[in-house]
């Protein structure tokens, strides 16, 4: 791993926070608010179908919930970082386009072609870390979803509540934590 | 005529063998329900097979498996008499109950007793042993056995923000930056 330097450029720097794996603060908190809510909504099903009580079984419920939280959030993140490069290339010329319409609007500045590029690499950043971290949950969610009905209710359907909670929680979240980190070339 | 009186007395000796024929009870004891469940009718049928050559006569079957401690008994007795079974004929009992609990149960055998001959002492018989089997509590059979729609159709409703709304930003995004594209 690269230790932390300030010897890079403010270009350098802003690429790296462009193609790098980490998350900004914001893109973390959406990440574990969706996590744990898909990762809060089997507790119905394993209340009503599994008749497993809520009261009863708190504590499980909560360190299943949190494990599976942390899971599936790294899963959005792997998900998300594959996903990005592939949407930038994808949405490259209709960023270009917005930007060029923007300053013929304002034609009365003119401005370098330096600046243009910086402000298109900019919004082609912007755009692809709304889109692919949109894409990352859809996938991610849908993923942990099938895998957990799977489980539950097919594969370890006669097992007691409390195991089939267990491994289908765990089972499914790890399971699309793992898929998140095999990479397509 | 010696020979043709020895002859008649000996097809007479075969015709009284007759008189000396004995009933034979075969009794079966058979659980109608695939799934034995707490407080849902239970039902238990008795065949009575009289497979010997006389009638049976005062014929009494008595099941005392089920205690009313364990069992409520919704139809159908579990003593029941029948003056006569001919030979070669059946019978059919059936009886309902409801189990009070849930757990394992042994199932144990049916008693009949009935006069093979006349003259002849009571004649005891049991069924087969169903043996030990379990019955489910309400909640278990319901986990395993009940359609659950309502319950899956509100996961899928409560499921789909989570899935639906990021897909149609995403949709939204894209169709914006795909127009801007025809357009130019």
């Amino acid at each position: 791993m690269a230790p932390k330097s300030s010897n890079f450029s403010k270009e350098e720097e802003l690429l790296l926070q462009d193609f790098g794996r980490d998350l900004t603060r914001k893109s973390s908190l959406i990440f574990y608010m969706h996590a744990i809510v898909v990762s809060a909504l089997p507790l119905w099903l394993f209340n009503r179908i599994h008749q497993m009580e809520l009261t009863e079984h708190a504590i499980l419920f909560a360190i299943g919930t949190l494990v599976s939280t942390y899971l599936v959030a790294s899963a959005y993140k792997n998900n998300k970082f594959q996903l990005k490069h592939k949407v930038a290339q994808k949405r490259s010329d209709g960023v270009a386009a917005e930007i060029n319409s923007q300053m013929a609007e304002n034609d009365s500045k003119k401005v370098s072609k330096k600046e243009k590029d910086e402000r298109i690499l900019w919004r082609k950043n912007e755009v692809a870390e709304a889109e692919s971290m949109q894409l990352a949950v859809v996938y991610s969610n849908s993923v942990f979803l099938i895998l957990l009905i799977l489980l539950s209710f097919f594969f370890f359907k006669s097992y007691s509540p409390m195991i089939n909670y267990i491994i289908s929680m765990i089972g499914a979240s790890g399971i699309t934590a793992l898929l998140s980190t095999s990479s397509k070339n | 005529m010696k020979l043709y009186l020895g002859i008649v007395l000996l097809l007479l000796t075969a015709f009284a063998k007759g008189d000396d024929e004995k009933a034979k009870i075969i009794l079966v004891k058979r659980i109608l329900n695939d799934i034995i469940t707490e407080r849902n009718d239970l039902a238990i049928e008795y065949n009575l097979y009289n497979i010997g050559d006389g009638v049976a006569t005062d014929v009494e079957l008595a099941d005392s498996s089920f205690h009313e401690s364990d069992f409520e008994l919704i139809s159908g007795m579990t003593s029941v008499k029948w003056s006569r079974i001919n030979a070669g004929s059946n019978v059919t009992h059936a009886v309902v109950v409801q189990p009070l609990r849930a757990g394992d149960f042994n199932f144990t055998s049916a008693v009949v007793q009935y006069v093979s001959e006349k003259g002849v002492d009571v004649t005891f018989g049991y069924s087969n042993e169903i043996g030990e089997q379990e019955i489910l509590s309400l909640k278990e059979y319901n986990r395993l056995h009940a359609s659950h729609m309502m319950e899956w159709g509100l996961f899928a409703l409560w499921c789909m923000p989570s899935i639906d709304v990021p897909l149609l930003l995403y949709y939204l995004s894209k169709r914006k930056y795909s127009k801007k594209v025809k357009k130019n």
